[in-house]
Parts: C-alpha cells; sequence; structure tokens
C-alpha cells in the first residue's frame, strides 16, 4: 500500500527499509508532521494529558484524494516508490501525525516530489484537527500560507 | 430523486449529525449550491458558516453550479486543515 489512513502510530525507518528494498533507489527523501504544543505552557511535563489533538476525517475521499496527490507527483518527477501515511483519531502534543517517503534514482526529484505531495496534501485531503486544551477546544482554522505553498508548484 | 449529505468537522457539530437523506423537493435542475442553500433553511445555524466547502462524489468541487443527480454523495466541511 502507497497511501495508508490509521489511528496506529507508524515507524520511519520501516518505510524506509521497504523503499531501499527497491534497487533503483539512490535516495529517500521522508518528512514527518507532529502535534506542535498549542496550549500556552513551554515545558513538556507540564502539558497535561488534557491537552490532546483529534483528527476527523472523510473516509473513501481521503484515501481517493492521497492516491490522486500520488498520480499528479508521479507525472511531475521520476520517483521510484512514494508512501504516504496519515492519522486520525485522538493525538497528544509531539505525536506523529502524518509520514511523506519519496525515493528516486537521484536525490532532486525526492526533494521536489516529497514537498509537493505534503504542500497539496495540507489543502487537498479532508482531514480536520480540533485542539482541546483542558475544557477549552477549537477547530484549527485554515492557514492561509498552506494555499500559498500549494500554488507556487 | 434521493442525494446522501455528508457533514464533517465543525459542520458535523453544527448540523448535529454526520449524514441526512436528502429528497429535493425544488424543481430542476438541482445544483450543489441550491442542496446548501436548501441545508441553511433546514439547519438555521449553517447560515453563520463562513467559507463552506464542499465535495460531490468525493471529489472536491470546483463550481458550485455543478448538477447533482440522483444518488449523489454530497459532503460540506469547513477548510480542510491537515497534514
Amino acid at each position: 500500500m502507497t497511501v495508508i489512513v490509521q489511528e496506529s502510530d507508524f515507524l520511519l525507518q520501516q518505510v524506509i527499509e521497504e523503499l531501499r528494498k527497491n534497487p533503483n533507489t539512490g535516495a529517500v527523501v521522508s518528512f514527518i508532521g507532529y502535534v506542535r504544543n498549542f496550549t500556552n505552557t513551554s515545558k513538556a511535563a507540564e502539558v497535561d494529558n488534557e491537552s490532546f489533538m483529534e483528527i476527523e476525517h472523510y473516509p473513501g475521499m481521503t484515501e481517493k484524494s492521497l492516491m490522486a496527490i500520488e498520480n499528479q507527483t508521479r507525472q511531475k518527477w521520476k520517483v521510484s516508490d512514494i508512501r504516504i501515511i496519515h492519522r486520525y483519531g485522538k493525538l497528544e502534543i509531539n505525536d506523529q501525525i502524518v509520514l511523506v517517503a519519496v525515493s528516486s534514482e537521484h536525490r532532486t526529484e525526492a526533494f521536489r516530489a516529497c514537498e509537493y505531495i505534503i504542500d497539496y496534501l495540507k489543502t487537498d485531503a479532508p482531514f480536520w484537527k480540533k485542539e482541546f486544551d483542558g475544557k477549552v477546544s477549537h477547530w484549527v482554522n485554515l492557514n492561509l500560507s498552506d494555499i500559498d505553498k500549494k500554488h507556487k508548484w | 430523486m434521493m442525494i446522501n449529505i455528508l457533514f464533517f468537522a465543525r459542520l458535523r457539530e453544527v448540523v448535529g449529525q454526520g449524514s441526512i437523506q436528502y429528497q429535493p423537493s425544488l424543481v430542476k435542475p438541482l445544483t450543489v449550491k441550491l442542496v446548501l442553500e436548501e441545508m441553511k433553511f433546514q439547519f438555521i445555524r449553517l447560515q453563520d458558516e463562513k467559507n463552506i466547502k464542499a465535495a460531490l462524489n468525493q471529489e472536491l468541487l470546483s463550481d458550485w453550479n455543478t448538477p447533482v443527480q440522483d444518488g449523489d454523495e454530497i459532503a460540506f466541511f469547513p477548510p480542510i486543515t491537515g497534514g
């Protein structure tokens, strides 16, 4: 599976090992997105278990949109393999949210393709984040710079 | 004619449910825009929501005047914030 939407965590090293099995692999570039500390507390120990994030998605469309992004990417760059893993459900601060890994013969294609995938994923894959901090919760707002990043391609 | 309508994230909370079956009473031709207007009539709190996005049959909508067919799945949601 090149595109996976799952509740459980993932292991970067495991994905890289899969990609390097392809004899054409000369480079692997990976990106991981984490849950940032959205609370007013800066010390990790003070971030209690009442601070967490919930990620909702649109089952069916999510997978389709990620596969469409993968296909667009393959039309633009000569890459060997692509892995996209995105989590949903309850996540805590510092948890891994998303992994994009791309392998290619040479590094340039893998670097470009990896950045392209995460830029498109941010605006086209139907995920929504809600932050909970104690008794307060709110849906994360659209970041306009994400749209600019996508349009630069 | 029956349409499956889904609501996600903030809009799901505003509407109070994630999906409804909608039997349009409007005259043809029905568009996604007209379906949203009907939803805003049924769920008044949707009228306060700005920047509503939509997907038709699991594809991001580019034109609100896209016609709707029997059996279509329409999703309404706030701007995407994944990654």
